[in-house]
């Protein structure tokens, strides 16, 4: 059986907790004790007290942080991030749709389109989230009108293409009445799609869509000694290798010799693509955390300037050009600056904004980031785990931004 | 690819994470599935060498014979460094007065047992058992959870945590908590067991034990439970579906011998596992939350 990580966005009241109630009590994932614990009042069990693990969440009704649920079908295992509503709350939502295989917007089909809904679809942008489910809710309440769904799928459809967002699928349901979640109902016989279930069972995770003729990409996460021999931990990020080929140290360009490979408990004789690995390598090689190894010379950027996309994730402090960062990429670390923020994102229009001097949290914006030293890097596009990472603050140590490499 | 080979991937990736930030990181080991099933995990992580972590255990005094058992052969059996401190001994040390109850809970000293232990050993990161779906205040915490000076959990400003990018950094004084197997579910911790054959206490299979009957609950009798004239005594044949201390977790009805049966039963059980076995969130909603905030695990 497979996985399927997806996140669940919406607005607030959207009907997001009410949806994640629904699935997991329409696949028999809601056990007697947890049921009962979530009658709150005359109305019987309320689906959305489910989802809300805090206690200021509970009280407030809303969601604050990323809280995980986990269920299953026959098809399919599933974890869920869900993702609070709240605007304030957009640092929260990047972090639950980092991993995921489909982010799942909901949209109040009474309350239409709203400026929520587009900082999904910009976090969406941002991490380049291989599937878009769009499930307009509470259908119900507009007497399941075709019409309705037509024109907000129209709308959402020119936003995606302006962001260059995948063709997301749209799915008109009730969440509180159960049309379209795990069966279709007889409430709307104009729609033909597969209900949202079906869909999420169906949809290809991303797991499935590596492309495995890639250049290879040795991360190294941790280095032992043991004796004279040196055994290198870390993830097969990408591209495949066997015993026979000679590794290459990406910043000096030097020819290394594999003696063993170790993947679980056994050497073997090849590795592949997501692979945790550990090497063994002959001769007086020494290398550290962060280092990359691959196969092919200059198949890896090399540099001390890098254009990302940035995501600004704190609240207390807005982007500074004159402040000293660092930055990580995997393992790698180097200190940074900001040497140039080209635009930042309209979260309205999604027009790029120029002549900027900073962003704040929740934006989204274009910059060249200057290393002190050299760090090897890739397109997000080409390789993630190589394309992608954080800016660190030097005195707090908090995660305050994510990128990734255009 | 299987969920099983995901979800072991990523607890590996995490633990090499740990090993390669922290300066002295340890593994917490109650004898528990979860914990042990963290340690064939440390152990695969680090293969052909064996696992860099130390292990500790916050002993409260109420444990189960097998449980300790069990620890002490896994430890031996596996050349790992086993560290106890124990609750007895805060207890001494501060001069505490336990308050007499019928099932004296620990659970708020074990806290202050780890926290002191952190400081005594300089331990930076402390790796554990838990998972999001044992309870909904864990649901919400990140892989990577920071503590604060005092120990606590600050749920509402918990860190970005994208894709597998752990950030360990801290300052002065605070202290990291790391949940590898974060992302598993009861059921996968058991098909897992099965698939790896991992050895586990033999209080999770079926065995006769005499009980005392609490709140409709099983307490199995013991030097640590005060037993009353009109408590209701039974020998029933039970297991564990969680294992704690024998004060706080209850022990439930069943006949499953073999890994089989036992996930056979959790598939049909109508209750989670921390509803049907343990003792100490039955207070509040917020109970876990409560605990958390305090220092607890
Ligand atoms: N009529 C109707 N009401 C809904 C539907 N889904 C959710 N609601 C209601 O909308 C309100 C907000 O739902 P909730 O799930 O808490 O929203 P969240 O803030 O997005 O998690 C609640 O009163 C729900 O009962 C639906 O499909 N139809």
């Amino acid at each position: 059986m497979d996985l399927l990580r997806f996140t669940t966005a919406g607005s607030v009241d959207d009907g997001k907790s009410t949806l994640i109630g629904r699935l997991l009590h329409d696949t028999g994932n809601i056990k007697e004790d947890t049921a009962l614990s979530v009658i709150t009042d005359d109305k019987g069990l309320n689906l959305a007290y489910i989802t809300d693990g805090l206690r200021l969440e509970r009280e407030g009704g809303i969601t604050i942080d990323i809280g995980y649920k986990y269920f299953h079908t026959d098809k399919r295992k599933f974890i869920i991030s869900d993702a609070p509503g709240h605007f304030q709350y957009t640092k929260n939502l990047v972090t639950g749709a980092s991993n995921v295989d489909v982010m799942t917007i909901l949209i109040d089909a009474v309350n239409g389109i709203t400026a929520q809904t587009k900082r999904h679809l910009l976090a969406a942008w941002f991490l380049k989230v291989p599937h878009v489910a769009i499930a307009v809710n509470k259908m119900d309440v507009v007497g399941y009108s075709e019409d309705g769904f037509n024109s907000i799928k129209t709308d959402m459809v020119n936003y995606c293409k302006t962001l260059g967002l995948p063709m997301p699928a749209f799915i008109p349901v009730s969440a509180l009445k159960g049309d379209n979640v795990s069966i279709a109902g007889q409430n709307m016989p104009w729609y033909t799609g597969e209900t949202l279930l079906g869909y999420l069972e169906n949809v290809t995770p991303v797991a499935f869509m590596t492309d495995i003729n890639e250049g290879v990409r040795f991360a190294i996460q941790y280095v032992m000694h043991e004796d004279d021999a040196c055994y290198y931990y870390g993830k097969l990020i990408s591209g495949a290798i066997n015993n026979k080929v000679s590794l290459i140290d990406v910043k000096k360009s030097k020819n290394l010799q594999l003696k063993r490979i170790f993947v679980d408990m056994n050497e073997v004789q090849q590795a592949n693509t997501g692979d945790n690995i550990c090497l063994e390598l002959g001769g007086d090689n020494i290398f550290k955390r962060g280092d990359v190894l691959t196969t092919v010379a200059d198949d890896m950027i090399i540099s001390n300037r890098l254009k990302v996309i940035i995501c600004w994730l704190d609240e207390t402090q807005g982007l500074d050009m004159n402040h000293k960062y660092l930055l990580r990429i995997n393992g790698q670390e180097e200190y940074c600056m900001l040497h140039q923020l080209e635009w930042k994102k309209d979260s309205g229009d999604f027009k790029k904004i120029r002549g900027v001097s900073s962003l704040s949290v929740n934006e989204f914006g274009c910059a060249v980031i200057e290393t002190e030293a050299v760090i090897a890097y890739d397109s997000y596009e080409r390789i993630k785990e190589t394309g992608r990472g954080v800016l660190i603050d030097i005195e707090s140590n908090k995660t305050i931004a994510a990128f990734t490499i255009v | 690819m299987d969920y099983l080979k995901t979800l072991e991937a990523e607890a590996i990736f995490i633990l090499r994470e740990t090993a390669a930030q922290f300066k002295n990181p340890v593994l917490l080991f109650s004898g528990g599935k979860d914990s042990t099933v963290l340690i064939h995990l440390a152990q695969k992580a680090f293969y052909p060498l064996s696992t860099p972590f130390k292990v500790l255990h916050v002993d409260t005094g109420h444990n189960f014979d097998e449980a300790l058992t069990f620890r002490d052969s896994l430890v031996a059996q596996n050349n790992l460094e086993l560290i106890v401190r124990r609750v007895e001994d805060t207890v001494r040390k501060y001069n505490i007065e336990e308050s007499i109850q019928k099932l004296p809970s620990r659970n708020a000293l074990q806290a202050l047992t780890l926290t002191d232990a952190i400081k005594e050993l300089h331990i930076d990161a402390c790796i554990g058992g838990g998972r999001r779906d044992e309870e909904k205040a864990r649901a919400k915490e990140r892989i990577f959870s920071i503590r604060d000076v005092d120990g606590k959990w600050l749920p509402y400003d918990q860190r970005p945590e994208l894709w597998n990018v752990y950030n360990g950094k801290m300052n002065r004084g605070e202290n990291m908590r790391v949940f590898p197997i974060s992302n598993w579910t009861e059921m996968d911790i058991w098909h897992y067991i099965k698939q790896e054959q991992v050895e586990i206490a033999s209080l999770y299979f079926a065995h006769n034990r005499k009980c005392l009957i609490y709140n409709d609950r099983l307490i199995a009798l013991s030097e640590f439970v005060n037993v009353s004239d009109d408590d209701k005594i039974v020998t029933e044949t039970v297991r564990y579906r969680t294992v704690g201390d024998m004060t706080c977790t209850a022990a439930v009805r069943s006949k499953a011998n073999t890994i089989d049966e036992v996930i056979r039963e959790i598939a049909v059980s109508n209750t989670t596992e921390r509803g049907e076995t343990r003792i100490d969130d039955q207070v509040s909603d917020a109970a876990m939350e409560d605990r958390k905030l305090k220092g607890y695990f």
